[in-house]
């Protein structure tokens, strides 16, 4: 038999061997040693019912809860927290209060339970909180002249460039990554430091038109990195 | 080598056998899944509360002895249809009274209904079918209603899986831009993509709502470019971490579809305002909407779910269409009047579906579109002492679609108290030997009708009821 026709039977016979291998109940996981599902009445090892989840090895380590989704009223508390008491409003009300039937808020009438999903709807409502919550935060920092009291110039001068002052740009970038995501940046030249700077600096680029960037310029480059920031999913999710 | 030996065909057919075997082994239900060649719309009208089929799918001659009370003793045939208890209280009911020489029985399309159905709909009836004597399994609305949109028996109160309108959502795949609109509904996304995630709304605002970015001005274009670039670039650390599910993944996906649908400007399509601009107001013509009065009328939540099917902005359509059905008090006069309207603009709706073409495709919108009318149970065939009805387990519905039978009724509550019947499921006719029709029996059927798969719900072991579809 030539070694193609070799290579022919050997490949038919692992696709059978595919098939013919019935799904394997073990009594124990041969991994962890954790019992697993069986059948077998009497057994002389630990067994499990047919549809229980697998067992964790607690030797193994604290097992994450998974990724979530903050909630509305997670949100709802955290955004004046985070940016010195503004919050989403559309017209006088706040906007977490009037999109919560929207946004599946439970009734506990019709529903007990909040959809936590990052759904498509869940993404435009928040494109719209962000940009709503950082334009009043932003003109209200225009208006103030202590940093301290700013929510997002915090640590810049409403005429600082990336060219001109980068130390006082990236030290207000490190303390937006840190009120707004939780995340400590690391000394030096990170890469979640240089993609926020080029933000902000193209923002603003595009803003001047290539001209000397005004205040209103730079306001608008950290406008549009607290929008950065507000719709990552680093900021929804934990 | 010869071409064609025994031995060489024996190594071939081992090889296709295998591979056959190989992908029913391996590929995954979904992913086996088909998207059907042509376009597939769904609308789904609820009736909240538990509807009075007497005066609805399943009505019964009013003028039989055995419906009417003799000597203060409760019909001997289990059932009081009551029409006339309505006299000179409700219009509609009173019209159909006197045309039909007192029964309250219209025929119209080879089907009976009730006097609660008006001529609105009763001109669709030819299209429409009807199933009977359903077993709800259940007298709790919740627990009817969650069952009759998942198809699937609730864990307590709690719905058990994705509602229909969710399932042809994901398998249509549509790029529209609210692929399942809900209004004023429930609706429930148990594993389904994101995108297919039901968008919930109470009015054509809630919708502009959706579609209009809040302040189209916060950030200037420029910086909305930029801004869309940076949402391209690979993600932090911190969102790798937050993605052992997909969550992050999904998250990105749902902020790149939500860009799409502030930048679709479909809002426009949805300005329901005293004042109109044409292409809504040609619509409120159509539906005999009053601007001024009705725009929180069910009339006004159809002409919603009209123009989300026909100017190409949702796939799947849900909406309420009759609130407060549940009389258990004064029911001969509440009751219909309840639902008179709710099927008027079910009607309005079909007819305006009618005369919308899908593209160039000759087809209109109507003859593209799966229709599922519904509540969570029915109601008592005999007065309580109030003259209201309580909840009843036998169930109807009204079905239609492009791969359903028009004009059929499928099952039949009993002459006698109008109980659950099994049916023989290829002819839907009576059947001792045959099996009672379930709702998970329904769902798996219109899914098959439209060409889609119903394996999420082999748990509830459906069976299709062959004789409904065509």
């Amino acid at each position: 038999m030539d070694a193609r026709r070799w290579g022919v039977w050997g490949l038919a016979l692992a696709l059978a061997g595919c098939v013919l291998q019935g799904p394997a109940t073990p009594a124990v996981d041969a991994g962890s040693g954790a019992p697993g599902p069986s059948l077998e009445v009497g057994a002389p090892q630990p067994v499990l019912p047919l549809d229980h989840p697998p067992v964790v090895d607690p030797n193994a380590g604290v097992p994450s809860s998974g990724a979530r989704r903050l909630s509305l009223a997670q949100l709802k508390g955290s955004l004046p927290v985070v940016l010195r008491g503004h919050t989403w409003k559309i017209g006088t009300a706040n906007g977490f209060d009037s999109r919560a039937a929207t946004l599946g808020v439970p009734d506990y009438v019709g529903s007990v339970e909040e959809n936590l999903e990052p759904t498509p709807l869940y993404a435009k409502f928040m494109a719209d909180m962000a940009r709503d919550a950082c334009s009043r935060a932003l003109t209200a920092d225009a208006a103030e002249a202590d940093p301290s009291k700013r929510a997002v110039m915090r640590f810049v001068e409403p005429t600082d460039t990336v060219a001109g002052r980068p130390e006082k740009v990236d030290a207000n970038l490190r303390y937006l990554r840190l009120a707004f995501l939780g995340a400590y940046t690391p000394a030096g030249n990170p890469p979640e430091l240089a993609r926020l700077r080029n933000l902000f600096d193209r923002a603003v680029g595009a803003a001047s038109g290539g001209t000397v960037p005004s205040k209103a310029h730079l306001a608008e480059g950290w406008r549009t990195v607290c929008v950065g920031l507000l719709t990552s999913p680093e900021f929804h999710l934990y | 080598m010869a071409l064609h030996t025994r031995r060489r065909f024996l190594e071939i057919a081992g090889l296709v056998g295998g591979g056959v075997l190989l992908r029913r082994a391996w590929l995954p239900e979904a992913q086996a899944q088909t998207v059907p060649a042509e376009p597939r719309f769904l609308l789904m009208v609820y009736f909240s509360g538990g509807w009075d089929q007497l005066l609805a799918f399943d009505p019964r001659d009013a003028t039989l002895p055995a419906h009417q009370y003799v000597a203060g003793k409760a019909p001997t045939g289990g059932v009081y249809p009551a029409y006339g208890e309505a006299a000179g209280r409700n219009a509609a009911v009173d019209a159909v009274m006197q045309a039909t020489g007192g029964k309250g029985v219209q025929s119209a399309g080879g089907l009976t209904f009730g006097p609660a159905v008006p001529q609105s709909l009763l001109a669709h009836a030819a299209d429409l079918s009807i199933v009977r004597g359903m077993m709800m399994d259940t007298l709790t609305h919740e627990v009817g209603r969650r069952y009759l949109l998942t198809g699937k028996f609730p864990r307590g109160l709690a719905a058990a899986g994705s509602s229909l309108n969710t399932v042809v959502a994901a398998q249509s795949q549509s790029a529209l831009e609210l692929p399942n609109l809900v209004i004023n509904m429930e609706a429930y996304n148990a594993g389904a993509p994101a995108s297919a995630s039901p968008v919930f709304v109470r009015n054509a605002a809630d919708v502009r709502a959706v579609l209009n970015p809040q302040s189209p001005n916060a950030l200037k274009g420029s910086s909305e470019a930029v801004l869309a670039e940076f949402e391209q670039l690979s993600a932090e650390c911190g969102a790798v971490e937050l993605d052992g599910d997909g969550l992050a993944t999904s998250f990105r996906d749902s902020r790149g579809q939500a860009r799409k649908i502030v930048s679709s400007q479909a809002g426009a399509l949805f300005q329901f305002t005293a004042t109109p601009p044409p292409e809504v107001a040609s619509l409120f013509t159509a539906f005999n909407l009053d601007p001024a009065r009705e725009l929180n009328s069910v009339k006004a939540r159809a002409a919603l779910a009209a123009q989300a099917l026909t100017r190409g902005v949702s796939q799947v359509v849900s909406v309420t269409l009759a609130d407060g059905l549940d009389d258990h008090f004064d029911l001969a006069g509440q009751h219909a009047a309840s639902l008179t309207p709710g099927f008027h603009a079910l009607g309005l709706l079909i007819s305006y579906l009618q005369s919308k073409e899908v593209g160039t495709s000759g087809k209109s919108y109507w003859d593209c579109t799966t229709l599922l009318g519904f509540s969570e149970f029915s109601r008592t065939p005999l007065l309580n002492a109030r003259d209201g009805r309580d909840h009843h387990l036998t169930g109807s519905c009204l079905v239609a679609g492009p791969g359903l039978k028009r004009g059929k009724v499928y099952g039949a509550s009993s002459a006698v108290g109008m109980q659950v019947q099994p049916v023989n499921l290829s002819t839907g006719a009576l059947d001792n030997a045959g099996q009672v029709i379930r709702p998970c029996d329904l769902h798996a059927t219109l899914l098959k009708s439209m060409g889609m798969d119903g394996s999420h719900l082999s748990n509830q072991s459906p069976r299709l009821l062959t004789g409904l579809l065509r």
